[in-house]
């Protein structure tokens, strides 16, 4: 084995380097080629067809061109998916049972071999698994670059630690006695990921997964399970055993499968918080050969950020527009309510309000092809349609003080930005997450208040301030309810390694995604204790 | 004779200095003097040991009469930095830094200091801002002498790396008013520099407006980007030998903020060199690549070797018989040396030209806050390797300039050292 480097996040791609912007164009050409085909289910390396199909779609465009199946005439479709029947789950079970123990035999060195190949191709193809991302969930170049270098980041911090993780640690000792902790795999995982992060967070699962010694029965997101496909691809091309990645794609019915199947150890979710709850209700329900099911859920958001009085003006303007506007605001991470300490008639408050409207009116939407978008449409007609109500029913409460025109360019499912500032902080849409470019302003007399109202929701996922003093810096660290705290910068973009992702109440269950200790939940911890005396003697 | 002490100096260095600087930051936003004594006292206590007496006296004055200290600091802030290292504030102030300059016998570059820009209103209102300080300058200077700093960014709110194109049609477009007025009336304008990342984007701007107006629009090239002499090269070719092409050579001044880009991307390479003497060697390059090609260089600095060295470019680039000009030297208002140097040169017959940073219309100094911090920390440390010039090394300085031979003897030197030009 080569020398084992310190883990270093993948370099963030230049784009003021002309090839690679040409290879971005060249990879979106390649890809638009592409549109349309079927991606099959996958078991056991051998790919299968079922009798019930769905697509996938680019939200941000229509075209009429494309129109073979009358399902949606308007849309251009990335790609057909076939739903896993019982039966395939079923065998997608056997066969992961059936390879656990050759797996583990493998040792972690051949393991840690096969993936960083699987990262290596995720090099190679970066600019191809960007244009998926660019069309079938409408990411901007950079935001989808990103996405896949953090992809690649998952898998090289990961194998790392799994070096350390199986290593053999001693225990409090005896002369006659020796103790060690170690570990074994729990067992196959069922990792079901979500549409906004389709490849980055389907990598996080299946590489922990993979690394520990556990197969994977992956189930990507409705709407973006070609991006899924193209992250399985990446694994079995580097030569991971096909038995140990089942691809199965569809709708809760799958899920739902997947979650009460017998064969399954633990179950790695990110979605809604709904569709945690009853996840975790459905596996602690059903316990199978490997006991009780494991269950790590990432889960939503309602995020705040304060901004106190010492703030600076435009790094906070610009840090907050991120924070909120970035991919739409459909990330858990994502900005909902920001908190300002003191009236609105005082300076910060004011001069960062009108900064943040104005700047509001001036985000471009558009197809994100084009890298001038770097805003643009909702994932689909359901999200489309729910931030709609949401606005609507916001508005029974108060009106906003900026609302860009509602749209749909192109016909895609563009949703301006809007901003509400007058919303009583209680209501119960307040503590719900919108998810679409919704920004609700609030004010607080002091940081303390601040605080309590950036605490008054069900989650606790990230959250922020923006001040320049040390104090204030150190008394929201020390109470925002939050798994991710952040000081003076914008509140998404966790990165690998740097930012250990995840939050706790309603957003998830403490634990965090992108550090070592996350391969905790795919390994049973074991004590080895050896006698070594026989008959008053000590035997080596 | 007692000269009031620079203070500069009173700023203590390394993290006391970083912590005062975070003060003057913050202090700008807040309205109440309690809070902002408070404030004082509590970013700068860990460092009341590294403190020099008159920050102890501050902070004194912070913890028992707030509102006198807040006045205090105001008045100090506003006469020891902005008044220092800002040219003008407003209509009044620009005519007094034009007549004042004009009567040292240097010219003027006039750049409109702001926060960054985050909305198209904004974008607009620089522009807006320029036209009104074009038509101010007209009224108290000659028009051909006019010249103006643009900063690309500030042109359009949404520009980014990954679409380069677009964006610099949306500035080359938001700017067309502002170069045609200038060339209208024979002035210029300097498209600047800034981070790295906007390179592509200030290459293509310039190249869509250098087409269409010419020389009116001038380049800013850095010389610490590692990519320099290769926009040297895509500058010689898109020049036109009857309009050439200027343009301002500078060292660069977002090194700090280069390599903690980089360190943030996982980069392992910066895109500016780490060592002083590699961009010393690259600015002396430029110098020369950029005369033998016949590009009009004016040097950015006021480092005495670097303006030697251009004096002494030109004598071997007309003595081997190239056509290129004599540089002008252009330099930043507020800066060590500045006056010394720029009256010697003056002197001697060179151009030189006073790089001003203004708030245009009059406004609040917070609007110039990013171009003072940066002055500031590099005035008071090391942190920058760009400084040069303090103390004695600026006796020497002047010393060496005064070597620096007269404009009117350059044709004789030049004729006594004439060689073939295929030596070069």
């Amino acid at each position: 084995m080569n020398t084992l480097h310190e883990f270093k996040n993948e370099p963030h791609l230049d784009w003021t380097n002309e090839e690679n912007r040409n290879a971005m164009r060249n990879a979106l050409q390649r890809v638009k080629g592409e549109f349309g085909k079927s991606y099959l289910i996958i078991i056991d390396g051998e790919w299968s067809l079922a009798k019930k199909s769905f697509y996938s779609f680019d939200p941000a465009t229509c075209n009429p061109r494309i129109n073979p199946h009358g399902f949606d005439p308007t849309r251009d479709i990335i790609g057909i998916a076939y739903t896993a029947g019982p039966n395939d789950i079923d065998r997608a079970v056997r066969v992961a049972e059936k390879i656990i123990t050759e797996w583990r035999k493998l040792g972690v060195e051949k393991r840690a071999e096969l993936l960083w190949r699987a990262a290596q191709i995720m090099r190679e193809r970066k600019f191809e698994l960007a244009a998926w991302l660019v069309y079938e969930v409408s990411k901007s170049w950079d935001e989808a670059i990103s996405e896949v270098e953090e992809a690649i980041d998952f898998i090289e911090l990961y194998v790392r630690e799994s070096y350390f993780f199986f290593g053999e640690f001693p225990t409090a000792s005896l002369k006659s006695e020796e103790n060690i902790l170690t570990a074994v795999p729990r067992g196959p995982t069922a990792a079901i990921s979500t549409w906004n992060f389709p490849i980055a967070l389907a990598v996080e699962k299946i590489a922990a997964s993979l690394v520990c010694g556990c197969p994977v029965l992956f189930k990507p997101a409705e709407q973006a399970f070609v991006c899924g496909w193209m992250a399985v691809k990446c694994f079995l091309d580097a030569g991971v055993p096909p038995e140990l990645i089942a691809y199965l794609p569809g709708g809760d019915e799958v899920g739902k499968a997947l979650v009460t199947s017998r064969g399954i150890a633990q179950i790695a979710f990110t979605g809604s918080v709904e569709a945690g709850i009853a996840i975790n209700l459905s596996a602690a329900q059903t316990p199978g050969k490997f006991g009780i099911k494991g269950f790590e859920p990432e889960l939503g958001g309602n995020n705040a950020v304060i901004v106190c009085p010492s703030a600076v003006h435009d790094s906070a303007i610009r840090d907050i527009l991120h924070s909120k506007f970035g991919f739409n605001g459909q990330k858990c991470s994502a900005l909902q309510r920001l908190i300002f300490v003191g009236s609105p008639l005082d300076c910060t408050p004011r001069k960062i309000c009108e900064g943040v409207i104005e700047a509001a009116k001036s985000l471009e939407y558009g197809h994100p092809e084009n890298p001038a978008y770097r805003h643009t449409s909702l994932i689909d007609n359901d999200a489309y349609k729910k931030v709609l109500e949401r606005i609507e029913a916001l508005k029974c409460y108060a009106n906003p003080c900026y609302e860009q025109m509602l749209k749909k360019v192109d016909r895609g499912y563009f949703v301006g930005p809007i901003i509400f500032d007058k919303i009583p902080p209680h209501l119960g849409f307040v503590q719900e997450e919108i998810f679409g470019p919704v920004l609700m302003i609030f004010y607080a007399r002091s940081l303390e208040d601040a605080v309590l109202l950036a605490n008054s929701t069900p989650n606790a996922l990230t959250g922020g301030v923006f001040t320049e003093l040390e104090s204030e810096i150190e008394y929201a660290k020390q109470n925002i309810d939050v798994g991710n705290f952040y000081a003076n910068r914008p509140i998404t973009g966790a990165m690998v390694g740097r930012q250990p992702f995840g939050g706790f109440k309603f957003s998830g269950n403490g634990k965090k995604v992108g550090c070592p200790e996350r391969l905790n939940f795919f390994l049973n911890q074991k004590t080895v204790t050896i006698n070594r005396e026989r008959y008053g003697a000590l035997l080596k | 004779m007692w000269k009031f002490p620079d203070p500069i100096g009173w700023i203590p260095p390394g993290d006391a200095g970083q912590a005062l600087m975070r003060f003057i930051i913050a202090s700008l936003n807040l309205e109440d003097a309690q809070k902002t004594a408070h404030i004082f006292r509590e970013i700068l206590e860990p460092y009341k040991n590294n403190l020099g007496w008159h920050f102890k006296c501050l902070m004194l004055l912070a913890k028992f009469f707030p509102h006198g200290f807040n006045a205090l600091f105001r008045i100090g802030t506003s006469l020891f930095f902005e008044k220092r290292f800002m040219a003008a504030n407003g209509d009044t102030g620009i005519v007094l830094a034009v007549s004042r300059t004009s009567r040292q016998g240097l010219k003027t570059n006039f750049d409109i200091l702001g926060e960054a820009v985050t909305s198209e209103k904004q974008a607009e209102r620089y522009v807006q801002s320029y036209l009104a300080l074009i038509r101010q300058l007209i009224t108290c200077m000659p028009p051909h002498e006019i010249s103006i700093s643009l900063k690309p960014s500030a042109f359009y709110s949404q520009i980014q790396a990954a679409a380069p194109e677009h964006s610099a049609e949306v500035i080359a477009k938001r700017l067309e008013p502002i170069i045609a007025l200038l060339k209208k009336i024979g002035g210029h304008a300097y498209l600047d520099a800034e981070e790295s990342e906007m390179l592509e984007v200030q290459k293509l701007v310039f190249k869509i407006l250098y087409l269409k107006y010419g020389s009116a629009v001038r380049f800013v090239l850095q010389a610490y980007l590692k990519s320099s002499f290769h926009t040297l090269k895509w500058l010689v070719s898109i020049n036109n030998p009857d309009d050439p092409i200027h343009f301002r050579l500078v060292r660069g001044a977002y090194w700090d903020h280069e390599c903690m880009r980089a360190e943030r991307l996982n980069w392992d390479e910066t895109p500016v060199y780490t060592d002083k003497d590699e961009t010393d060697l690259m600015y002396h390059t430029l110098i020369w690549q950029g005369m033998r090609h016949g590009l009009v260089v004016n040097l950015g600095t006021h480092n005495i070797i670097s303006i030697a060295n251009s004096i002494n470019s030109y004598i071997s680039m007309r003595a081997w018989g190239f056509e290129c000009s004599i540089p002008e030297f252009q330099m930043l208002h507020g800066m060590p040396g500045v006056k010394e140097f720029g009256k010697i040169l003056c002197q001697k017959g060179y151009s030189v030209r006073i790089y001003s940073p203004v708030i245009y219309p009059e406004g609040e100094t917070r609007e110039g806050m990013a171009y003072l911090v940066r002055r500031i920390l590099e005035n008071q440390s090391q942190m920058s390797f760009l400084v040069q010039h303090s103390g004695t090394k600026m006796r020497e300085a002047v010393g060496i300039l005064q070597k620096i031979p007269a404009r009117k003897d350059l044709p004789d030197i030049i004729k006594q050292i004439r060689i073939p030009k295929e030596a070069a």
